[in-house]
């Protein structure tokens, strides 16, 4: 039997290389090859009037730029193409990342650096919007799901709401014979919880849960204290939920059952509300992971527009 | 209070009715409750009903008991006046307010809306948490962005474009378009040059057809008088210049000064090479510093005898023998008059420079001609007799001088008290008023009056003023005894192809450019030659010379854009 050859080892792209390094940099090469050649073609150039976007030069860099354009954007055409062989998605990918680079070259040079108030640096902006978005995309998309998968750690964001929901259910079942004063807290605190929510909410976190998960370990010293004293603390009514079990807990005359009770609740509730600001922040990293998409692709497509008028225009008055 | 309480458990079990008569109808979770509701959420005692007597008659008012409060309508309340219709939540139940039928104060519908593993579910399915359920779709906002911009940017313009279609007429002094911006300045690609600036307004002054490219007869709508760079209509229709658009050099949109190529490719893509091109376009130019063709020269000279014009212009080209003089007619050592000692002039020793004769135009490009009367009398006098030192020979006409003469010494001779030594009586005679001489006697005074005529004349056309500075020929011919020769005229500029802008050039002093202190004869051409230039100028893109386009010297539009040039009179004809 002869040795398989080593060739048949190499695969032509190790499936954990990312599309960064996608067959050895291949469009790494291309995109800096391509904007090698347009920087020299540029400072050969010398047109009679100044470098500018209608010189045949500037046709030339034009015409590059609005069909690296119609390119990148076909990646999302490309990508939900499952059944298609044209090349690997990450091929695609890693074409859209280098190919956009070049995009900021060549459309620069197209523009001969002539900037005004008008369609065409409206379509150069647009351009530029979209490549720094995509540029947030390519950080979020090398640093974000390693968080994500650490955050995670074998379970799921699912799993965990299940178990929000039964912290929840759990924790209405032992308020019911403690008083109704603890069974509004205890409803009032469910009804308090946020899961995830507006754009806003998603990305950054509601805010009331972030300050008690802060404010924990201080909890957690208040009611340690709170269970040494003889009597309740005043009339005064805590405003967390934590706190008034706390208070509960400290001054109670009831029954060993009932001390029982409102520590399970309150080791209850501490888990639940650890719980929602892990799911907050699985909804967050995901959402951070996203977001960018909601702003390059309508972009994308506001340039589209900008960049079919931009084009039209410029025939139309030619 | 009257209550019945109608219950449906599912939308297919039988609707349950129950009659209350209690003055306060209490809803919660505990069993002591009227309306006992099993949902853990809700207090023991969460809320009463109860009739109200108020002004404007019986009314039911809610009140919650418990401080979470109860949702009216979607709305948290502690207490609250109900109407028909409204709907209060219990959790997963409701109550529906109902119109109450005779002999009830109200009347209530209680529904289960969700079992617990619903509500559960629902919960779980209420939870936004992925971007998708913020209902910020990237499809919608790419289709609003995408309709949006291309209505502003696209949609707009092209409105106005088919509303007010452009006139499709040539921009003249009658329709320079004054009205306001239109949206198609958005397509602006750049600014106008100054001069067009007024243009703004309307594009389709310039760009009469859609997706056709700017046409010649659009720029000749105001540029009519512009001539060609072909010299004649054969060559203009033969390549190049057949197919050739004013919108090739000047190209527009290019910031307030960017009209006129500065780049000397304007010129010798054609220029470098024009073994093909017709007409006569000159030697081989490819750039300014090194290849750039010694001047050539307009030159006059001596017509051959028997042409009807005394000087002919001839073209010479720098370097060779022919472009080192020129005839002029005339003697003219500059080198004397520039003597930095100064030289004798009637009110003693006088410095020249340049200035006191050529006197520049009033645009500075050149000078004005130098004339005998303005530039020279000053010091060549054309006095003749020595008592009468403000009788002046008439200049440019030798038969006038002539009888200018010999009228002058008729007339002294005749008049009598003449001082000149060697004088006869006759002339010499003081005469009483009224007195006349004796034919005879008169006769002899006109006699010494020829002489001294003829004496005076041949000292001047030989000797003295006009020989100074013009050839004279003795002639036998009886009344015309002198010929001058004929001055050359210079109504033409020296440089065949371009006028020399001296004012652009005033910093510099004449001397470091035009060798006059040493020239001693008026043939001498005193025309600096190309790398007199050079020592300043170079090429376009030059980095220590004055960078220095085509355009500088020479124009594209020969006919009429060409500047007058500074015409001297002609010299008059000799006679």
């Amino acid at each position: 039997m002869s040795q398989p050859s080593k060739r048949r080892y190499a695969p032509r792209d190790a499936i954990h290389t990312g599309f960064m390094r996608h067959r050895g940099f291949r469009w790494a090469k291309f995109a800096l090859l391509l904007c090698a050649i347009c920087i020299a073609a540029y400072a050969w150039h010398t047109p009679l009037d100044v470098p500018n976007g209608g010189t045949w030069l500037g046709y030339t860099l034009g015409g590059i730029s609005a069909s690296l354009i119609v390119f990148l954007t076909w990646l999302g055409v490309r990508k939900r193409r499952y059944r298609s062989s044209f090349g690997t998605l990450k091929g695609w990918t890693s074409a859209h990342v280098y190919l956009g680079f070049a995009l900021i070259v060549i459309s620069t040079l197209h523009t001969g650096f002539q900037f005004g108030l008008n369609i065409h640096t409206l379509t150069y902006v647009l351009m530029w919007l979209v490549v720094l978005s995509g540029i947030y995309g390519l950080v979020a998309y090398a640093k974000l799901p390693l968080e994500i998968a650490r955050l995670h750690a074998g379970s799921t964001r699912d799993a965990w709401i299940e178990e929000l929901l039964d912290l929840n259910e759990q924790a209405l079942k032992l308020a019911e014979p403690l008083g109704e004063e603890v069974h509004r807290r205890v409803v009032a605190s469910i009804e308090k919880v946020q899961i995830g929510g507006s754009l806003r909410r998603q990305l950054y976190g509601p805010k009331a849960l972030r300050r008690s998960e802060d404010s924990r370990p201080l909890l957690q010293s208040r009611i340690e204290s709170l269970l040494k004293l003889p009597r309740p603390t005043g009339s005064a009514v805590p405003a967390n939920t934590v706190v008034f079990m706390a208070g509960q807990l400290g001054g109670t005359d009831k029954t060993e059952q009932e001390l029982q009770r409102l520590q399970q609740l309150l080791e209850l509730i501490g888990r639940r509300n650890a719980l929602a600001g892990r799911i907050n922040r699985d909804i967050a990293l995901s959402a951070r992971l996203q977001v960018w998409l909601l702003f390059h692709v309508p972009i994308t497509f506001a340039l589209i527009a900008s960049l079919i008028a931009h084009v039209v225009s410029v025939f139309f008055y030619w | 209070m009257k209550v019945l309480l109608r219950t449906i458990e599912s939308p297919t079990a039988p609707v349950t009715e129950r009659v209350f008569e209690v003055p306060v109808l209490r809803i919660g979770r505990g069993g002591d409750q009227d309306i006992v509701l099993g949902d853990l959420r809700l207090a023991i005692a969460h809320a009463e009903l109860l009739l109200y007597q108020g002004l404007l008659g019986p009314s039911i008012r809610l009140v919650a008991k418990a401080r979470m409060g109860v949702k009216v309508n979607g709305t948290p309340q502690t207490s609250d006046t109900l109407k028909v219709g409204d709907v209060l939540d219990f959790g997963r139940h409701s109550l529906t307010v109902g119109k109450p039928p005779e002999g009830y104060d109200l009347v209530l519908t209680l529904r289960q809306r969700l079992d617990a593993q619903d509500e559960r579910s629902a919960r779980k399915a209420a939870f936004k948490t992925t971007l998708a359920d913020t209902g910020w779709s990237r499809r919608r906002l790419s289709w609003l962005l995408f309709v949006l911009v291309a209505l502003t940017v696209l949609g707009l313009p092209l409105l106005h474009y088919f509303q007010q279609p452009p006139a499709q007429v040539n921009a003249e002094r009658s329709s320079v378009p004054s009205q306001a911006l239109k949206a198609d300045i958005l397509w602006n690609s750049g600014p106008l040059s100054n001069a067009h600036q007024m243009l703004n307004a309307d594009c389709g002054v310039c760009h009469q057809q859609p997706f056709v490219q700017v046409q010649d007869a659009s720029c000749k709508g105001c540029h009519a008088d512009l001539g060609d760079h072909a010299m004649t209509s054969t060559v203009a229709q033969q390549h190049p210049f057949a197919e050739q658009r004013c919108t090739d050099c000047h190209r527009e949109h290019n910031g307030p000064h960017g009209l006129i190529p500065t780049a000397n490719q304007a010129c010798t893509v054609c220029h470098a090479d024009p073994a093909d091109l017709p007409g006569k376009p000159g030697l081989p130019t490819k750039d300014f510093s090194t290849a750039h063709p010694d001047f050539m020269l307009k030159l006059q000279r001596k017509a051959p005898v028997g042409a009807k014009q005394p000087f002919v212009w001839v073209e010479a080209r720098q370097g060779t023998p022919e472009a080192k003089f020129e005839d002029t007619g005339l003697k003219f050592p500059h080198d004397l008059h520039l003597d930095t000692k100064g030289i004798d002039a009637p009110e003693g020793n006088r410095v020249l420079e340049c200035a006191g004769c050529h006197t520049p135009t009033a645009d500075r490009s050149t000078f004005l001609p130098v004339t005998m009367e303005a530039h020279c009398s000053d010091c060549h006098r054309l006095d003749f007799d020595p008592q009468h030192p403000d009788r002046l020979l008439p200049h440019g006409e030798p038969q006038a001088v002539v009888d200018s003469v010999r009228d002058h010494f008729a007339r002294i001779a005749l008049a009598g008290g003449v001082m000149t030594a060697g004088a006869p009586a006759e002339v010499r005679e003081r005469r009483r008023p009224g007195e006349t001489l004796a034919p005879n006697r008169a006769r002899a005074a006109l006699a010494w009056a020829d002489a001294e005529a003829q004496k005076t004349l041949t000292d001047v056309f030989e000797k003295r003023s006009c020989y100074l500075c013009h050839a004279v020929t003795p002639t036998s011919d009886a009344p015309r005894r002198w010929q001058i020769a004929p001055v050359a005229p210079t109504t033409q500029p020296a440089f065949s192809a371009l006028t020399f802008p001296h004012g652009a050039h005033a910093t510099e002093n004449c001397a470091s450019c035009h060798a006059s202190a040493t020239s001693k004869h008026s043939e001498d051409v005193l025309l600096p030659d190309i790398n007199s230039c050079r020592d300043c100028h170079g090429d376009t893109g030059a980095m220590t010379e004055t960078a220095s386009p085509c355009q500088s010297c020479h124009v594209y539009h020969l006919e009429a854009s060409a500047p007058p040039s500074p015409a001297r009179p002609a010299a008059k004809k000799a006679p």
